[in-house]
């Protein structure tokens, strides 16, 4: 039987981490303890241990604090004290700093992953990983992106797959030095992460700011909609079947262009009714509208004109929307499907159904998962590289990085790079079209 | 971690730093004696259970553990768990620090450095003669600190216009540089002379020798003019004549909020965050409310006086320089989002720096605690282009002094030559351009499309 490792680093990561792991051990009482333990965590005595990695610069008290135990009490988190990595002094919202000052940080952690290894060699050996952070501030992007590299040079074999939260200048706590950051890092999850799924705060507080009907852009509600759609995306390696290496085959047809993108409907606030989020069926339209879709492209998505490579559906909610949901998929869904650019090939093309069971005070919710080369180059493009352009013929905030030897080379490197993914992206999306052409016309 | 060192240089350096422990210490809840009082505690309701009991009284240990880490950012814990400030007291004036006995919130007798004699507010006399008396027992205590609590930066306290802050902070700067021991941060308040309060006549030519070279030492540079202290004094406390004391209360209170900012951030994450380039350091520091106030104001009142001409510790109008980065610390009750509603409008209204920035330059932070006096407030720090005034005005009353060639043997017979007059003044001079081609500086995009 083969074990994930879950690896949250750095503030964002670990918030989402405690919210995942809350969400795992509430659906673990409805499911009794053997699969979800076997693959996320252990047991002991009864006790339930997760058998996540948390890493983090700086303590600044921002451990996961509480976990429900089975009792439904509050209590003190029954983390493994062993798998918190800390170190004094803080990355101070610099790349440079996490990633060349991570490093004794490392090493603690290579040792604990040689430990666990040990352990499971005979009944257990670990599959992959997945990384959770953030792409703004130090910590997220400097010691990711040096995990990162760490993880591929030493377990070449194995299956990474990243979860990155992506920030705004209109909600970033880090203006302008979060730019560089998120630049540095993408180029690092290109190279080194076999799969990324992106989030992105921007999108997230926007809809945020329509569903609970305050112009806050506050964590808070954030992550509470970030935890369920990384629920939903956990949801792909719940049961034994689902190997991390699966997934990468799955999503990802290109070893560089391996950024995923995901939808999630409905973005709800407390006591709030929309009239599609009655129905599945309502339901299923809103999701594959594309309007709750977890990124800002600057444009909205049709369907028509935006490739799909693959494409996963995830529903949730209790047995008889279940039910429905699976008749849904096939009629509806897959009617969907066909309208989608790309999606036309039809069995070629991989599609995950899947259903999961309720989220806390939703009903029923759709959660999808796609590889869309022409949307992630819009994100690239819009987000990424077009700050960074801006920024940097400024040179502004580039001095700060000279002391960590991350000069003006390794940045027109990391820049000339995702210059590269960029035109791989539009050959992508250049023989995704040959493709549909081919199919047609040998029909 | 985030344990940052204050140095008060000099007489501005000792009451300024004085009124600004006084602001701090009431923010944070410490009582005169040193007492900490801790964050407020709510009544008990009668709690279900005992672990109810427990869990609300775990959750307000959890809430007072992380404040204190905050107020251990400024504030040494004693043995017997009072809370001293951790600050430096320097002057070469032995009477001066007699004076200090009667602050509010003196320091530890161990931090006190004392000199024999007075640097006379002559820059060359603080800088050659009085300095190197002091500096080795100053960098001793100061390593001494950085070992004994892993410090993140110093804050130095001085004025430019006098003969110890001026003079000695210069050097003390040069030589905490050079140091092997110490590699963080090095922040000053520095408060600039004005000629309506001037005091003697060589204010001009210490301060321009001393900003030259600090504002190259040090990583940055919160700036303050009593010209413009004198003015919220005049408006906001309504006073015709302000004294040094209500001009020190003013800034102190200004310079608390700028503290809570550092305490919740730190300050190289502030360093980082605030300087698009490596010699741009000049940082303006504005509070909305000055007279305490029962009411709580609107976010919008609050936005409009941080952003009015009298409300900047350094003044200058608006439309002399851009607003790269502005900072925006909220603190007291106040509406989340009636703010961020505000702040969206604002952001629509004011104009970007220029066209191609990247973003907005405006950032809100939210601390509903730590805040004694008013209801609710604001402080903004930002960096302004438009700071360049102040040198400009700087610069023309060292061109009056300096183009008789008055009272410059005074300096040139402690040691100093003549020709460091004209290299600072140049050293400004160049400061002052560097922010106006910044401000001018036009960057073509087409470049970077066809790369």
């Amino acid at each position: 039987m083969s074990k994930i490792i879950p690896i949250h680093i750095g503030e964002t990561g670990i918030r989402l981490g405690e919210r995942f792991w809350e969400h795992l051990i509430h659906l673990n009482q409805q499911w009794g303890h053997d699969e979800l333990l076997s693959r996320f965590g252990s047991v002991n005595n009864h006790q339930y241990f997760p058998y996540g990695i948390y890493v983090d610069t700086g303590y600044h008290g921002r451990w996961p604090g509480y976990f429900p135990n089975e009792d439904g009490f509050y209590r003190k988190s029954n983390l493994l004290e062993e798998h918190a990595f800390t170190r004094s002094g803080d990355t101070t919202g610099s790349y440079a700093y996490g990633f060349s000052g991570g490093g004794n940080l490392l090493d603690s952690v290579q040792l604990l992953l040689w430990r666990i290894e040990d352990e499971h060699r005979y009944n257990q050996e670990i599959e992959g990983f997945v990384l959770f952070m953030s792409a703004a501030g130090g910590t997220g992007s400097g010691v990711g992106a040096a995990l990162l590299e760490q993880l591929k040079k030493r377990y070449p074999q194995k299956k990474v797959v990243s979860i990155v939260v992506y920030d705004s200048a209109t909600e970033s706590r880090a203006p302008l030095t979060y730019i560089y950051n998120q630049l540095f890092l993408t180029q690092k999850l290109a190279e080194c992460s076999d799969a990324t799924i992106v989030l992105d705060n921007h999108a997230i507080a926007k809809k945020a700011e329509s569903a609970f009907r305050s112009a806050v852009p506050n964590y808070t509600h954030w992550n509470l909609i970030l935890e369920r759609v990384v629920f939903r995306i956990m949801g792909h390696f719940f049961s034994e079947r689902d190997t991390v290496t699966g997934f990468v085959d799955a999503f990802v047809r290109k070893p560089g262009c391996s950024f995923l993108t995901a939808a999630f409907t409905p973005i709800l606030g407390t006591g709030q009714d929309p009239v599609y989020a009655r129905t599945v069926q309502g339901m299923v339209e809103r999701a594959y509208s594309f309007s709750d879709l977890l990124v800002d492209i600057g444009r909205k998505v049709d369907r028509l004109e935006d490739t799909f490579l693959s494409f996963s559906q995830a529903v949730g909610g209790n047995d008889s929307a279940r039910l429905s949901a699976s008749y849904i998929m096939s009629m509806l869904a897959g009617k969907m499907i066909n309208a989608l650019k790309g999606m036309a090939l039809g069995s070629e093309l991989p599609f995950y159904k899947r259903a999961g069971s309720t989220l806390q005070e939703l009903p029923y919710d759709v959660t999808l998962l796609m590889n869309s080369p022409s949307i992630f180059k819009d994100f690239l493009v819009h987000r990424i590289l077009d700050p960074f352009d801006r920024l940097y013929a400024r040179k502004a905030f580039v001095h700060h990085t000279e002391s960590y030897l991350i000069n003006e080379p390794y940045f027109l490197e990391a820049r000339e790079k995702l210059g590269f993914l960029v035109q791989d992206y539009e050959t992508e999306i250049e023989t995704v079209n040959q493709m549909i052409v081919d199919f047609r016309d040998r029909r | 971690m985030r344990k940052i060192l204050c140095i008060q240089l000099g007489r501005t350096g000792l009451f300024l730093g004085d009124s600004f422990w006084t602001a701090l210490r009431d923010d944070n809840r410490i009582l005169p004696s040193g007492k900490y009082r801790g964050p407020h505690r709510s009544r008990s309701k009668g709690y279900k259970n005992q672990e109810a009991y427990r869990i609300a009284f775990g959750e307000y240990m959890d809430k007072a553990a992380s404040r204190l880490l905050e107020v251990g950012t400024f504030f040494d814990q004693t043995s017997s768990s009072l809370f001293t400030p951790r600050s430096l007291l320097i002057d070469t004036d032995p009477t001066r620090l007699e004076n200090a006995a009667h602050f509010v919130a003196p320091p530890h007798i161990d931090n006190w450095i004392i000199g024999n004699e007075d640097a006379d507010a002559n820059w060359a006399k603080g800088y050659h003669v009085r300095g190197p008396e002091l500096i080795d027992q100053i960098v001793t205590a100061v390593e001494a600190q950085t070992i004994a609590h892993d410090l993140d930066g110093i804050i130095l306290f001085h004025s430019l216009g006098g003969g110890t802050g001026s003079g000695l902070g210069t050097l003390l700067l040069e030589r905490l540089r050079a140091s092997r021991s110490y590699f963080g941060t090095l922040a000053t308040v520095s408060v600039l002379p004005s000629p309506r309060m001037q005091e003697n006549v060589l204010e001009p030519y210490n301060a321009v020798l001393g900003l030259s070279k600090i504002a190259k030492l040090a990583d940055l540079c919160f700036l303050v003019e009593n010209e413009a202290l004198r003015n919220i004094a005049m408006v906001h406390l309504r006073q015709k004549d302000p004294t040094y004391a209500d001009l020190n209360l003013v800034a102190g209170r200004a310079l608390a909020g700028l503290a809570r900012l550092i305490s919740s951030l730190g300050l190289p994450r502030l360093r980082g965050y605030l300087r698009p380039e490596r010699w741009m350091n000049l940082i303006t520091v504005s509070t909305a409310q000055f007279q305490p106030h029962d009411t709580s104001l609107l976010p919008r009142d609050l936005l409009q006086q941080v952003l009015a001409v009298y409300n900047g510790l350094v003044a200058f109008r608006p439309e002399d320089g851009k607003a790269l980065i502005r900072y925006l610390l909220f603190r007291g009750s106040i509406d989340r989002n009636a703010t961020i509603k505000e702040i969206r409008h604002l952001r629509n209204q004011l104009p970007p720096p220029f066209p191609d920035w990247p973003t907005n330059s405006m950032v809100p932070h939210f601390q509903d605690w730590g805040l004694a006096h008013f209801k609710n407030n604001l402080t903004m720090v930002s960096n302004h282009t438009g700071i360049k005034m102040a040198l400009v005005r700087l610069l023309k009353d060292f061109n009056q002094l300096y183009g008789k060639r008055k009272f410059v043997s005074a300096y040139t017979s402690h040691g100093m030559p003549e020709s460091e007059f004209m290299e600072a003044a140049r050293a400004l001079q160049d400061l002052i351009q560097a922010y106006q081609a910044f401000e001018n500086q036009q960057v073509d995009r087409d470049e970077d499309e066809e790369e």
